[in-house]
């Protein structure tokens, strides 16, 4: 399985205008293969923008993304991405969406493809809907196809920006529970950008805590729970304690902010 | 079964009040015709109504889909491209500016009595409003869309083929409902300026003669011509594009 590398990253928007933001600063971190790594941080922290990075989407104004030890561009089916809404295309039935990615790449491979789609689809539960328009599904049958279509070429990697942020909270840890399995069964890197505490505990080997302003990585915390995790390990003293340690890096550098902005 | 009997029921009545007026104050026909005389009328010249609403039809659906093929590539340039955008853009707002009653005589003194005056008059009146859709279809993509099929590696034309012109269909539809309506007016205006046939000359003959009845049953054909011709529109919408309704009852 592939790793990913990063290596000083530093994003700044809008270099030649007034409102220059610098979303990422300095950010180095390595993830390595088969490794669930979550990106855990405030909103405006940059987690988002640093996996755009490492998925191709964001050029980094300083510093590289290598992925699988490869210098320059990886194959776009090294990567899957799985978006924050499913961002599913309206008008493609489910299968069809989760094919998209294939269909990009050649228009004679799509029937090739067909029943692995399907399998996924499968995986994730969605049989009795495949020729469904998204528009008939509930918000985690729609999250599900997304996932499926991350996985559709076989990448490496599975990027995914806040998945389950818009779903309901019995929804959302039902995924989780399937997202775990998941990564379980394919031993695939995933890198999962989120902002709740426990949802990153539960899923994750490895969390990167980011901080914001200049968006930067504070801290990254081994999490050793073994498979299959069950939610009673939330109750456990190593998790009572990570989750301690980042609510720590988190509120001290808020408090922090706050106070000194009060100076003023 | 209300929103159908409601609406007849009061066009009953409409008729029947506009009936007894005439009737009652004995308006002559040349003024305003009953009803009843523009029934009377439409039944006598029967035979020949076919020809007249083939001839108008013919017009709408060659200068419509005329319009078609070149409004909707033209709005894809426009809203892609940023030099072609700001080249030809002004240029067809003028064109669209020009009132099209104004400018149809001249057309025809350039392109004859023919077909040709008729489409051109036609195109230009219709071309404007599905162009403007398209453009506004193609640019209203969601980021994230594009986001996908950028992160699936597609190219420029892939994502236009795969993401934006479908994003846009929904658009794509409103505008052809508004330029198939005016494409009637459109073939109309062509009738009245040159043409021996079609509803729109049926029109002006009788009007010359005084028949007002005449010219109201033809005005009552174009309406419901009209009407057809939108609804078909928008069955090719149901039927070949069956969610792009969804999404645009969602806007």
């Amino acid at each position: 399985m592939k790793d990913v590398q990063i290596e000083s990253v530093s994003k700044v928007f809008g270099a030649d205008g007034d409102n220059v933001f610098t979303a990422l600063k300095d950010v180095s971190l390595a993830i390595d293969g088969g490794e669930f790594l979550s990106l855990l941080g405030p909103s405006g922290c940059g987690k988002s923008t640093l996996l755009r990075c490492i998925a191709g989407l964001e050029k980094p104004t300083q510093g590289m993304v290598t992925i699988g030890g490869g210098a320059g561009k990886p194959g776009f089916d090294t990567i899957g991405l799985v978006f924050q809404s499913s961002n599913l295309l309206p008008w493609l039935s489910v299968l069809d969406n989760v094919l998209y990615p294939v269909r990009v790449k050649s228009r004679s491979l799509v029937r090739q493809y067909r029943d692995r789609a399907m399998e996924l689809i499968d995986q994730v539960g969605l049989t009795h809907v495949a020729n469904q328009l998204p528009d008939s599904l509930s918000g985690g049958m729609q999250q599900r196809a997304g996932i499926a279509r991350g996985l559709v070429m076989d990448p490496d990697i599975l990027l995914m920006d806040e998945p389950f942020s818009a779903l309901d909270a019995m929804t959302r840890e039902e995924l989780q529970f399937e997202l775990v399995r998941l990564h379980h069964e394919t031993g695939k890197t995933f890198v999962f950008v989120t902002h709740s505490i426990p949802e990153a505990i539960f899923l994750s080997s490895k969390i990167a805590v980011m901080e914001s302003f200049p968006g930067r990585i504070s801290q990254i915390l081994d999490v050793e729970f073994p498979h299959p995790r069950g939610l009673e390990i939330l109750n456990s003293d190593r998790a009572i304690e990570i989750d301690g340690a980042i609510r720590a890096s988190i509120y001290s550098r808020s408090s922090q902010h706050n106070s000194s902005s009060k100076d003023i | 079964m209300r929103p159908i009997v409601l609406p007849v029921l009061s066009l009953a009545a409409l008729l029947l009040i506009w009936e007894s007026l005439v009737w009652l104050f004995e308006v002559p026909s040349y003024l305003l015709p009953a009803p009843s005389s523009v029934w009377a009328s439409g039944l006598q010249i029967l035979s020949a109504v076919p020809v007249h609403v083939w001839a108008t039809l013919y017009t709408v659906l060659a200068g419509f889909l005329v319009s078609v093929i070149i409004a909707i590539p033209l709005g894809v340039l426009i809203s892609l491209n940023r030099v072609a955008s700001e080249a030809i853009y002004p240029l067809l707002v003028f064109a669209n500016a020009i009132p099209v009653i104004a400018i149809a005589p001249i057309i025809v003194v350039m392109l004859g009595t023919g077909i040709e005056s008729r489409l051109v008059i036609n195109f230009l009146v219709c071309f404007f409003p599905i162009m403007v859709a398209t453009a506004t279809g193609i640019l209203d993509t969601p980021k994230a869309y594009l986001d996908l099929s950028r992160s699936t590696g597609a190219g420029f034309m892939t994502s236009l083929v795969t993401i934006r012109m479908p994003h846009a269909v929904p658009f794509i539809f409103s505008g052809l409902k508004i330029g198939i309506t005016l494409s009637v007016i459109g073939a109309v205006v062509g009738e009245f300026i040159t043409s021996n046939r079609g509803l729109g000359y049926l029109i002006v003959s009788s009007t010359t003669n005084f028949d007002l009845a005449r010219a109201m049953f033809a005005v009552v054909v174009l309406a419901i011509m009209s009407v057809v011709l939108f609804q078909g529109v928008q069955i090719i919408q149901k039927f070949w594009f069956p969610w792009s309704i969804k999404a645009q009852d969602m806007k």
